[in-house]
């Protein structure tokens, strides 16, 4: 029997982008532009990525890196302001074995020409597959690939 | 510069019930024994207008002040071990506004004949009402109501 075990945890990650909020909504609002930069950097292209961005509309993203196994992330959009804020919930599966479940806050501040990010998840992490601190990071990354892409648009 | 939006928090509430775990579970996944005690007080209602505990599932219930439940709530249920755990995400709107939206867990655990019980609810409020301070107390006099579900029948007669 698996031991049973739930760890909760928030954190914040800010970045700021050389690009105006409705510019930075639309690269996490339509498929076409986020499958651009919101990839996994082991496995570059996912075997599928569907996306439903409505309050109540699902996105998923599937795919297969280096440790074998299929990765799912499984969100449900739950409150969306354009140009301002965007919030969902998601689940991540390795395989079969659900190893968290989340609620990400995505906020858009006016700054100058730019925009700054915050963006807030509120995590439970479930039977220790993984932690918090591995998912700032990867989280951290997929923000970075973001600025890239903003970049390059510009 | 515009200003943040949405207010984070994260509730613990703990817990002890005279009762097994399996019976503590089945309270909350039975929608007839929710509307007895989720409502936090007796001038409340809680109404299921559909329930479907089940991973995937979604509940969809309104509450309020009785005979005007102008509160509409929709809980999806993400992970469930029967006897241990309950995983959903909660959605509280009033009208076209949505409130809040949470990550709640449900924690259970035997303490010899009886169960330890943790909620966490990590919420996002949204707008001017206080809905971190609602849902603390919303849930904690739910919690309370709960104790009631256990006491044996001969005790009240």
């Amino acid at each position: 029997m698996t031991e049973r075990s739930v760890v909760h945890s928030t954190f914040v990650i800010e970045r700021s982008y050389p690009a105006s909020p409705a510019k930075v909504y639309f690269a996490l609002s339509n498929p076409a532009a986020k499958r651009r930069w919101f990839a996994d950097p082991h496995d570059p292209v996912p075997s599928r990525h569907e996306m439903d961005f409505r309050i109540g509309g699902k996105e998923v993203n599937a795919g297969c890196p280096s440790d074998g196994q299929m990765h799912f992330f499984n969100a449900v959009y739950q409150d969306i302001v354009p140009d301002q804020r965007i919030v969902y919930s998601y689940e991540l599966l390795f395989g079969e074995t659900r190893v968290s479940v989340s609620l990400a806050t995505i906020e858009l501040l006016a700054e100058g020409d730019g925009t700054r990010l915050v963006m807030t998840e509120q995590g439970a992490f479930l039977d220790g597959h993984d932690t918090s601190a591995t998912r700032e990071h990867g989280t951290g990354e997929l923000l970075d690939a973001l600025g890239a892409f903003l970049r390059e648009e510009a | 510069m515009t200003e943040r939006s949405v207010i984070h928090s994260t509730i613990v509430l703990e817990r002890t019930y005279d009762a097994v775990p399996a019976r503590v579970f089945q309270a909350f996944a039975d929608p007839e024994a929710r509307m007895r005690w989720g409502a936090p007080s007796k001038t409340a209602e809680l109404v299921y207008d559909k329930a479907d505990f089940r991973v995937g599932g979604l509940d969809v219930s309104r509450c309020g002040p009785r005979g005007s439940l102008i509160y509409r709530v929709e809980n999806r249920y993400v992970d469930i071990v029967p006897e241990q755990r309950i995983v959903s995400t909660e959605l509280v709107c009033e009208g076209w506004d949505r409130l809040s939206a949470s990550l709640i867990t449900i924690e259970l655990q035997p303490l010899g004949a009886c169960t330890r019980l943790v909620l966490t609810d990590q919420i996002a409020a949204f707008g001017d009402k206080d809905m971190i301070a609602g849902s603390e107390a919303g849930f904690s006099a739910a919690l309370d109501n709960l104790a009631a579900e256990f006491v044996p029948e001969t005790a009240g007669a």
